[in-house]
């Protein structure tokens, strides 16, 4: 008998891959074959059939042909399907602008086949997690946590210097991040790389009077600022399928954690503990991941020193090991029996 | 948090209380804290001291000063926190359950004269247990090439970790071999060479990790285990919550021994079979091979009295009472009714016994 085929899209340092397969090896006794897709770039070639009688897609990775139709499940954990990039070389200004405007016409080709692809893995197979999921907009979500009745920060988008000042005269302290992504990595000339990160950073108003004394127009972006939010606690939550595995982040014990958690110290980390979230917070949210279409992702809650929850975002494809390890949860667990109940389902 | 009523430990700090004094076990950083049993039993089942409550009955100026010492230790090492009856429900004890997805946890692996029993069908085997840790002791020197084809083979499994013990000789004492065989094959986790002039650690530290060499003396075997020491503990949430439910030495426990036989552990006695007429899967169903798993700490002598019964290493090859299963292990010097300490070799009777575990493996 064929084993069951099992897709993971993931990144080669994703440590809740590997510990959720384990759960999957052991519950299923072996019964599983896992295809494991690392990072960008590992589809070789694609090729898609399509006629009145049948269709039939192939994806070719550098050691083997994958046919969707042989997929019996399949968990978007990270990562993105992406074909090898055409290069172009790029000797002056005029040939740059061409190859600026030929790799526009390739991605969106490329786009096109991928995002097909993309649409029958979640045609075909029982799936958790989409890659759409990453690109998951935070405004929208904000939006409808404010439509749904959970507190939401206030918040203000805007590249208007006036607009921004006044938020500045009502909030006293302003914490800002990115709306897209959090990092990148930009491939340098020469060798090696740089990775530019934008954690959330805190701005008052001496920063706001700089911003806006600069002279001209608009400022540069449209950019996310919000109230800066009192903390009793730090809420990270990982959500599967309508459960809920909260974690409480004690971060106000220690001044150098005030703003972001991630900056902690080593030596005596945050205390992390298993929380049980009121159950309307608890209904609110569910309604929020099932607007969202997400089946799982960590929420980032915050509890105010009035007992205020205030949600503040969805990483659906956010680190969970460590929640998962300071709770002892059994996440991992679960999503391997989501990925197999998939299957016993059909 | 308005009505400061409850010090509350947090999940991860666990009382465990002994027949002489307590530890809060802090499994989150790691660390054991030895506290008088007073203090352990100003805490309800739920890790809840009810602040307000002991204040109003211990008036008398004495005890008010230990108690506020008590509250004052708990708070400066972050072991427990202020909060009202309101807020307790939502933090809830954490689960006790031992989560490992595992039917064989890790193996030992040993070798003499000859390695004809370990090959590649056999660490398939051990892939279908999800066994993904591997100790290999090669108690006499080994061929290279022999090794290095093994891990290569290794290094394309699921395999995680592997630990290695060699005897010094014309590779091992080589220059640079050691060295060769940590940047080569990155899941080495420790390598330990036995037999050398002089002992001694070399660190060979590497971006991101750093990996131990030992150089040790003695020549080992496989009576130099089961040795309960502080550090041995295991003060984390996976040894822990084993502990509270099975065999800390022998739960998931598989090794194969010198001459190919199998065994739950390679300081016991008793074999399940050959690895060339039996299967691993096989040899841990038959009647006996788990018959330690599910005996806790609990049950055993002594040690069910001891604060640190669920972050010690058992041991059941090597007992002070060779003929009751469940009396504590010979390695262990700690008496938990005086909370003293010594050395286990120190002690004639201890020796003796010892003697006897030798004369039966030679």
């Amino acid at each position: 008998m064929n084993k069951k085929k099992l897709l993971v899209q993931s990144s080669s340092t994703d440590a809740s891959t590997n510990d959720v397969l384990d759960w999957l090896y052991y519950l299923s006794g072996g019964d599983y074959a896992v295809v494991r897709l690392n990072d960008t770039g590992y589809i070789r070639s694609v090729t898609v059939q399509m006629n009145n009688r049948e269709q039939r897609i192939c994806l070719a990775t550098q050691d083997r042909e994958l046919y969707l139709d042989e997929l019996d499940s399949r968990w978007y954990r990270r990562g993105r399907l992406s074909l090898p990039a055409a290069t172009f070389t790029k000797t002056d200004a005029e040939t740059f602008a061409l190859a600026l405007h030929t790799r526009r016409y390739v991605d969106a080709e490329t786009d096109v086949v991928c995002n097909f692809i993309e649409n029958n893995l979640d045609r075909y197979t029982a799936s958790l997690n989409r890659q759409a999921d990453d690109g998951i907009n935070k405004l929208d979500l904000l939006q409808l946590a404010a439509e749904l009745g959970i507190s939401i920060p206030d918040t203000l988008v805007t590249n208007e210097r006036q607009a921004l000042l006044a938020f500045g005269l009502k909030y006293p302290m302003l914490v800002t991040k990115s709306l897209g992504r959090n990092a990148f990595t930009c491939p340098l000339e020469q060798a090696g790389s740089v990775k530019l990160g934008m954690g959330t950073v805190l701005i008052n108003a001496a920063d706001i009077n700089t911003l806006y004394a600069a002279a001209g127009g608009p400022l540069a972006l449209p950019a996310l600022y919000q109230q800066y939010v009192d903390k009793q606690l730090e809420l990270r939550i990982f959500y599967l399928d309508g459960a809920f595995y909260p974690m409480a982040i004690f971060s106000q014990a220690d001044a150098r954690t005030r703003v972001d958690f991630r900056h902690y110290d080593p030596a005596r980390p945050n205390r992390c503990v298993p929380y049980q979230l009121p159950e309307p917070v608890e209904r609110k949210l569910d309604a929020l991941m099932q607007h969202a279409g997400l089946t799982s992702g960590s929420v980032d809650m915050i509890l105010t020193p009035d007992n205020d929850y205030v949600f503040l975002e969805v990483n659906p494809v956010g680190q969970f090991q460590w929640l998962a390890r300071n709770c002892n949860y059994d996440i991992d667990r679960q999503i391997a029996a989501y990925l197999l109940n998939g299957y016993d389902d059909e | 948090m308005v009505m400061e009523e409850l010090l509350l430990l947090y999940a991860c700090c666990i009382p465990v209380r002994g027949a002489r004094r307590s530890v809060i076990c802090d499994l989150q950083r790691a660390q054991v804290f030895p506290v008088p049993n007073s203090l352990y039993d100003l805490f309800d089942a739920r890790g809840r001291l009810r602040l307000s409550q002991l204040r109003r009955s211990n008036t008398d100026t004495a005890d008010r000063a230990v108690l506020e010492e008590y509250i004052g230790f708990l708070l400066r090492e972050e072991l427990a926190f202020l909060c009202s009856e309101a807020e307790a429900p939502r933090f809830p004890r954490l689960s006790r359950e031992w989560l490992y997805p595992a039917v064989i946890s890790n193996c030992i692996i040993d070798a003499r004269h000859t390695t004809a029993h370990i090959h590649a069908d056999l660490l398939e085997q051990l892939a279908a247990l999800c066994c993904n840790h591997i100790q290999f002791r090669f108690f006499e020197t080994v061929d290279r090439y022999w090794l290095e084809q093994l891990l290569d083979l290794i290094a394309q499994s699921q395999v995680k970790s592997v630990s290695l013990l060699l005897r010094a000789g014309a590779d091992a004492d080589s220059e640079g071999w050691p060295d060769q065989l940590l940047a080569r094959y990155l899941k080495i986790q420790n390598l330990t060479i036995h037999g050398c002039k002089a002992s001694q650690c070399i660190a060979w530290a590497r971006p991101g990790q750093a990996r131990p060499v030992w150089a040790v003396m003695e020549v080992l075997s496989a009576l130099h285990c089961g040795v309960i020491a502080p550090h041995y503990f295991s003060p984390n949430i996976p040894a822990f919550t084993e502990a509270l439910h099975y065999n800390s030495c022998l739960n998931r426990k598989l090794s194969i021994d010198a001459a190919g036989y199998i065994r739950n552990c390679p300081s016991m006695p008793a074999t399940f079979g050959h690895v060339d007429d039996t299967r691993l899967a096989d040899a841990i169903r038959q009647p006996g091979f788990q018959q330690y798993w599910t005996l806790t700490k609990d049950e055993i002598a002594v040690c069910r009295d001891c604060e640190f019964r669920y972050i010690c290493t058992d041991c059941r090859a090597y007992l002070e009472e060779p003929d009751n299963d469940r009396s504590k292990p010979l390695k262990c010097g700690y008496d938990p009714y005086t909370a003293t300490c010594q050395d286990w070799s120190s002690s004639l009777l201890r020796q003796a016994t010892f003697g006897h575990y030798q004369q039966q493996t030679s």
